[in-house]
């Protein structure tokens, strides 16, 4: 079966020696207080069911210098209560702005990860070795 | 943690009766299971850490209007 989609952008596979490669993406983050937008990437990862976690750096950054936690919630990774603040952001991905509630992790770094809530908005195609799309 | 069982046995119990956990009896005593919870959840912790790194640039947010509201 032929697929009638037209491929809009192509993100890339990370590759780290001993782990299969990871597809990520590119993000942009605002926030009014923030002046400036936030670019960086993230693992996407189908089986976190929230939208997004952002790393320890960038949950620093946006703790320290613009926005106070809003809330608090655990994330449950694994039958593991992981503590997390959360804000509401602006999220730009795959030509889509979100309006999404990310959890930053008090203790910790998972790395920034984009969940179903917003992939499940997005169509997302992988690519496999032989360079074919499914 | 110096809490004893029977401690422990009550904060099960509590937490039963906020409907935080099943009990499940069995011969050999009870059991108790989470249900039902509306956490979100991460099924794995991935190795990899991405992004580390980020950069601050001056584009501005997209026009208003165009924002699909996921809280």
């Amino acid at each position: 079966m032929k697929c009638a989609l037209k491929v809009e952008e192509e993100a890339k596979y990370l590759v780290e020696f001993g782990v299969e490669p990871y597809p990520i993406l590119p993000i942009r983050i605002f926030r009014e207080e923030l002046e400036k937008t936030i670019s960086t990437a993230t693992l996407t990862d189908t089986r976190l069911d929230g939208a997004i976690v952002l790393s320890r750096s960038l949950s620093d950054f946006i703790l320290d210098r613009a926005v106070k936690a809003e809330g608090f919630e655990e994330l449950d990774a694994a039958g593991i209560g992981i503590p997390c603040d959360t804000c509401i952001l602006h999220l730009y991905v795959g030509g889509r702005c979100f309006k999404v509630r990310a959890r930053m992790p008090r203790m910790g770094d998972l790395g920034t990860i984009l969940g179903r809530r917003v992939l499940n908005r997005l169509t997302l195609c992988l690519r496999d070795r032989q360079g074919r799309i499914f | 943690m110096g809490v004893g069982w029977k401690t422990c046995s009550r904060y099960l119990e509590s937490l039963r009766e906020l409907g935080l956990v099943v009990e499940v009896k069995t011969a050999k005593g009870s059991l108790y299971i989470t249900h039902g919870s509306r956490r979100a959840k991460l099924l794995t912790v991935p190795r990899v850490r991405v992004d580390a790194s980020f950069e601050l640039i001056d584009e501005g947010p997209p026009p208003t209007g165009e924002v699909e509201d996921l809280t």
